[in-house]
């Protein structure tokens, strides 16, 4: 029985750059971590050697520091080998990032970056399939249906690229034939580029990224445990959990402030908030006084309990009722202006919109004041 | 509200107790001179009523009599809403407060705070009351020097004001949560834009941030750029040194510019030998070219003595032809000469014989004309004898128009006379009876009856009866002398025209009229029987015709055959115009038939000249061919010319094989082929060096600029960038709801304060009319007055005199007290030493206002100046009894 670690899309130095700075940082850490993470799991599971397959790096030029982090990350699990393949996101330019990486690199880590079988146990052989541009239209993993390996070794295939059309309409690049496996007589064919797990077939597997980065991604967060029994026995393939952050997107459609509770106790319910990255659109009609008092939850809330809330309240519209403007005042200068702006917020357009928001603003800014003027 | 009595104790200058009792509910006066501590009494009512009892500030302190360590104390009977109540307040040692009202009693914190709510005002700071805290009373109760001040209310008051504003038009500022929130939205837009608009604070930041990101972000897609161009270079400039050096080592190049040599030298060989037959070449054409054009010449020479000999026979021919011609055209000419000869003789004749036809007709129209004339001065004759006649009456008849017209003057002047006469003059009537005897009248025999005016004395004598005269009257003498003129005039007028009466004179003048008509009609006539004459010259008149005839004798009066001379003055004319055509016939012919003869001569003398000229050419070709002949013979130019086309032909296959040897060597491309693969190899060799120092260059800057992690960076950049982008957005779009929320409140609060200051406007308006007719007040927003109006001029009231500000200052304070009592809210008026600077008539204006306000609220006037308030008789006059 032989096992390994299958993973890809490290990204490791991704930015983050919408996020705030103490989440991007964590994020970014995270990342790196997961390089340990990986190795404890590989412990765990007894596998020999890691394969990852591309993207090891966001991009092809990651800066030093994220380029010694990952190098000192990986020597520390001394115990393991560590064989990284360029992806399309790190592509194996000459004088690149490969370039250094081939002569700075300790001895447990092995570039891939050349498309020749290359000995990995005794009677192993990993055929790998780097990427040297961002975009190639050929098929990077075509020769493996010719490489010559000594006879009775078995074979493992390392690529990077698409089965299918991931998105619509893009042209396909790097796309690897699905029977890859088949007809190069591979034993397991380690797929990257997709961040969610997948199966193509009983040879064939995207394992997704190892930490999460970014919403809107099903079962990620994983490395897979591969485990080659004797020849022609189809591989065993098991997840492990890696990653360390969640990232969860939904929309919320109130129709009262208290719909916010049965979310946000779904929310809490499910997971460590703070390793939760969220992205909650709220939707729906609400009176003022509930729309702020919705928002405040929010974000006096449930965005410092998570790790990064990404809140977006545009399709969530206040209908201002008397209640409201009562509550600013029953007359006056206050609620005159309160009515002025509830009469302009009933147009169309922008000038609506502004009005709007400048009676929300009127709002809470009348709340400070009471609250103030009782304290 | 109402103050009854009042009693301090220990306070200020009254260490012993005083008391002020007997407040009445209008007017009350407590006139006191100065320094007996009316003041004090004030001062002393304002500090129970709204500092607090354990205040322990510099101001409580003052309230001690200078040196003592005594607990001031003050006492008030008032009234709120019907019920009375009393404050006995202790300040500084044992500080208590006591309030008694009719049904409750109060003590310590709970009695003040049952006194604010009592009377409206706000719990004192730690630094004692204040105008913001003494509420609507403070405003109302004036302490000395005060008076004056157009200040605002203070806080409390004001609210107190507005909420009774409120009450009256619905509508508020809101108090201090509005002052709040506006300060709110001021001190937040503050952090966006400054009072111009601009951007400022976080916005400024933040867009400059945005600026600084996209920056960041153009220099590190630089830096990425640069770095890709690098790699880019570094992987052209490999490939290119791999083909150099590939190209160096190539063995097949060596070949083949060792092969190009070879090529070359035998190229070079090949054309000295081209050269040298293509020389040889063209000499054997020059020989056969030569050769044949010498046997050409001879044939053209011999073509062309033959046409020269034709054109000489040709040119006789025509010579002798034109012989014939000549001669015909010389007689032609003659025979024309003499046929125009003929007719002009012709002409001569019918120009002769048309001349005397018209002659003959020239003279049978004279003798026409003569006969015409000599009619015609036969009828004058006749004409001039009845002339004669006519003008022999007209001589006889001397009286002509004029003197008829005289004739009648005078004999209606005899008329006129007579009757003047005998209109004065008795009438004598005689009537004889018959066989009466002979009765004479003035001698004149009287037969018949007699009657008979008496102009003149007259006298009837009868026979046998005797004389009887008749003298007219003297008055008749007058008119019987004009009678007599006008009968003498007339008499001598007859007498000069020689007609013996009046009648006889006037048939005269009828015979000379009808004369004188007769005379006219012939004389007519004649000169109609006597017009021009131009067939004979004669002008009109009968003189000229006279004169035209004189010397003619008149013709014999015979018919002319008209006709005869008429046909023949045609014929002869015809026969002209027949005479002329044939002259101008023979004169053309005449012409044609010279010009012909000139044409056919000169063509003699040319046709003569060709004929000698081809005669000299014929004459040239001849001796020429001969001579050549003599010098060549034709079958020695043909054998020359065979020899010639054989070498050249030899010479031909000679040059046609150098050229085949030659061909595909060009010795200059081969030359420069060799040249190049030489430089090639040269270049190789020097690429090869700069390659290898450049790819040393790059291969350091890649490692350099990698290490930074351009792509990274870039990628980086770009999300703060557009971060930041979105950041600076958001940001501005807040400042602009933020905007739009300050500019609707500032426009309702705008809206309200004009809507809520009304009132007061309304309110205090009499009182102004009545210090100052025609002025209007207005207030700020903060109640204080801004503005007064007098006869459309605006004034900053803070502009006015001190005396005007202190009354209108005055005036406000009862308009505000009379909006608090319209709401029921508790209130009077205190002044203190007021209307200082009043002159005599505003004075009596403001007490007036003052009592007649005193009939709605307590108004109690504290003054030094007792004959001043002399003349208020419905005040209440109070005295501080010690």
């Amino acid at each position: 029985m032989t096992r390994f670690i299958h993973t890809s899309d490290w990204q490791l130095g991704k930015p983050f750059g919408k996020a705030p700075d103490d989440a991007r940082i964590a994020l970014q850490e995270a990342r790196l971590d997961a390089i340990g993470t990986l190795a404890a799991a590989a412990r765990t599971h007894g596998a020999a050697f890691v394969l990852v397959a591309g993207d090891v790096f966001d991009s092809a030029e990651p800066g030093d520091r994220v380029f010694r982090q990952a190098l000192s990350r990986m020597s520390s699990a001394a115990d393991l080998r560590w064989i990284l393949l360029p992806g399309n996101h790190d592509p194996a330019r000459p004088d690149g990032l490969w370039s250094r990486l081939a002569a700075e690199a300790p001895q447990n880590v092995v570039a891939a970056t050349e498309p020749t079988p290359l000995a990995l146990l005794s009677d192993f052989y990993l055929l790998p399939a780097p990427l040297a541009f961002k975009r190639t239209v050929h098929d990077p993993t075509a020769w493996f249906d010719t490489a010559e390996t000594p006879p009775g070794a078995r074979r493992l295939g390392l690529a990077h690229g698409s089965i299918q059309d991931f998105g619509v309409g893009e042209t396909a690049t790097n796309q690897i034939a699905p029977d890859r496996a088949r007809r190069a007589g591979l034993d397991y064919l380690a797929l990257g580029d997709w961040h969610s797990r997948r199966q193509i077939d009983a040879r064939t597997a995207y394992c997704g990224t190892p930490e999460p980065d970014d919403f809107g991604r099903e079962a990620s967060g994983e490395a897979l445990l591969v485990e080659l029994a004797s020849p022609g026995e189809a591989p065993r393939i098991t997840p492990v959990p890696i990653g360390r952050y969640q990232w969860i997107t939904d929309t919320w459609t109130l129709s009262a402030a208290a719909d916010l509770d049965a979310p946000l106790a779904a929310l809490s319910a499910g997971q460590d908030l703070k390793h939760l990255v969220a992205r909650i659109k709220l939707a729906g009609l609400l009176t003022l006084g509930e729309r702020v008092a919705v928002r405040e939850r929010l974000e006096a809330g449930l965005a410092h309990e998570v790790r990064w809330l990404d809140l977006s309240l545009t399709d969530l519209f206040a209908r201002p009722t008397d209640n409201d403007l009562a509550e600013i005042d029953a007359q006056g200068v206050l609620r005159e202006a309160a009515e002025r702006l509830r009469a302009l917020a009933g147009e169309p357009g922008e000038q609506g919109l502004r009005a709007m928001a400048a009676l929300e603003r009127l709002y809470v800014e009348h709340q400070r004041a009471q609250r103030i003027g009782a304290a | 509200m109402l103050i009854r009595e009042v009693t301090i104790e220990n306070f200020r200058k009254f260490r012993a107790p005083v008391r002020v009792a007997g407040f009445s509910r209008g007017l009350n006066l407590v006139c006191e001179a100065n320094e007996t501590g009316k003041s004090t009494v004030l001062e002393a009512v304002r500090a129970a009523f709204f500092e607090r009892h354990g205040a322990k500030s510099e101001r409580i302190k003052s309230f001690r009599p200078h040196g003592d360590e005594v607990a001031p104390t003050v006492t008030i009977v008032f009234e709120v809403a019907g019920e009375t109540w009393t404050v006995t307040k202790q300040f500084l040692q044992h500080p208590s407060v006591s309030l008694i009202g009719p049904t409750s009693r109060h003590q310590s914190d709970e009695a003040e705070e049952k006194l604010q709510s009592l009377l409206g005002f706000a719990r004192a700071g730690n630094r004692g009351a204040d105008d913001d805290s003494r509420g609507a009373l403070g405003l109302l109760w004036v302490e000395q020097g005060q008076s004056f001040i157009l200040g605002a209310p203070g806080q409390t008051a004001r609210r107190t004001l507005e909420d009774v504003l409120a009450g009256e038009v619905g509508a508020v500022t809101g108090g201090r949560r509005t002052v709040a929130v506006v300060q709110a939205v001021e001190r937040a837009l503050t952090e966006f834009l400054t009072a111009t608009g601009k951007p400022t604070r976080r916005l400024l930041e933040a867009q400059q941030a945005a600026g600084h990101a996209e920056q960041a972000f153009n220099e590190a897609q630089a830096e990425l750029r640069q770095f890709e161009e690098v790699l880019g270079q570094l992987e052209a400039k490999r490939g290119e040194l791999r083909r150099v050096v590939r190209d160096l080592g190539d063995a097949e190049a060596t070949e083949q510019a060792n092969a190009l040599r070879a090529d070359l030298d035998r190229a070079r060989l090949a054309a000295e030998r081209l050269q040298n037959n293509q020389l040889l070449f063209e000499r054997a054409v020059g020989e056969r070219a030569r050769a044949q054009t010498q046997v050409e010449t001879r044939v053209e020479e011999r073509a062309r003595l033959e046409l020269a000999a034709i054109s000489l026979a040709q040119a006789q021919a025509k010579a002798d032809e034109h012989g014939q011609v000549l001669s015909a055209a010389k007689s032609a000419e003659t025979s024309h000469a003499q046929a125009l000869e003929q007719a002009r003789k012709a002409l001569t004749q019918a120009e002769t014989a048309r001349e005397s036809a018209v002659r003959a007709q020239l003279a049978a129209d004279r003798t026409r004309a003569l006969q015409a004339a000599f009619a015609r001065l036969d009828r004058c004759k006749a004409i001039t004898d009845a002339l004669v006649v006519q003008e022999a009456i007209i001589k006889a008849e001397a009286i002509d128009a004029g003197r008829l017209e005289r004739l009648d003057q005078l004999d209606r002047a005899v008329l006129d006379a007579r009757s003047a006469c005998e209109a004065g003059a008795a009438v004598v009537e005689v009537r004889l009876e018959p066989g009466a005897a002979e009765v004479r009248v003035d001698g004149e025999l009287l037969r018949g009856d007699l009657r008979r005016a008496a102009a003149h004395p007259l006298s009837l004598v009868i026979d046998g009866v005797g004389r009887i005269d008749v003298t007219p009257p003297a008055t008749g003498e007058a008119a019987a002398v004009r009678l007599r003129t006008a009968e003498q005039d007339l008499g001598a007028l007859l007498a000069q025209l020689g007609y013996g009466d009046v009648s006889a004179a006037r048939a005269g003048a009828r015979r000379r009229r009808e004369a004188e008509a007769e005379h006219k009609t012939l004389e007519g006539r004649l000169t109609g029987e006597c017009p021009a004459d131009s067939a004979l010259g004669l002008a009109a008149g009968l003189p000229a015709l006279r004169a035209g005839l004189a010397d003619v004798t008149r013709p014999a009066p015979k018919e002319a055959d008209d006709a005869a001379l008429k046909a023949g003055a045609l014929a002869a004319d015809a026969d002209l115009q027949a005479a002329r055509a044939a002259e101008k016939a023979a004169l053309g012919r005449r012409d044609g038939s010279a010009e012909a003869l000139q044409a056919a001569q000169l063509a003699e003398v040319r046709l003569a000249g060709l004929l000698d000229a081809a005669k000299t050419h014929h004459d040239r070709m001849t001796s020429e061919l001969t001579a050549a002949e003599q010098q060549a013979s034709d079958e020695a130019l043909g054998e020359a010319l065979r020899q010639a086309s054989a070498a050249e032909a030899l010479a031909n296959d000679a040059l046609t094989a150098a050229q085949r040897a030659a061909e595909g060597l060009d010795p200059t491309v081969l030359a420069r082929r060799l040249e190049t693969t030489e430089r090639r190899r040269q270049s190789l060799f020097d690429a090869q060096l700069e390659l290898a120092q450049t790819l040393a260059r790059l291969e350091e800057q890649a490692k350099t600029l990698g290490a930074a992690g351009p792509a990274a960076r870039a990628q980086a950049a770009q999300e703060a960038a557009d971060l930041a982008r979105t950041n600076a957005a958001r940001l501005a779009e807040e400042a602009v709801v933020l905007q739009l929320l300050k500019t609707t409140i500032d426009t309702a609060q705008a809206e309200a304060s004009r809507r809520y200051l009304a009132p007061i406007t309304e309110r205090v308006a009499p009182y102004i009319r009545r210090l100052l007719p025609t002025a209007s007040l207005a207030f700020g927003e903060d109640l204080r007055p801004s503005r007064l109006t007098r006869g459309g001029l605006e004034e900053a009231a803070d502009d006015l005199s001190k005396g005007t500000q202190e009354q209108i200052a005055v005036l406000t304070r009862l308009a505000f007290a009379d909006l608090l009592l319209a709401r029921g809210k508790p209130a009077s008026l205190v002044l203190d030493d007021a209307l200082v600077f009043a002159d005599d008539d505003r004075f009596e204006t403001m007490t007036e206002i003052l009592t007649e306000a005193a009939s709605r609220m307590q108004v109690i006037v504290l003054s030094c100046r007792t004959s001043a308030y002399r003349h208020v008789v419905e005040a209440t006059r109070l005295t501080l009894e010690r």
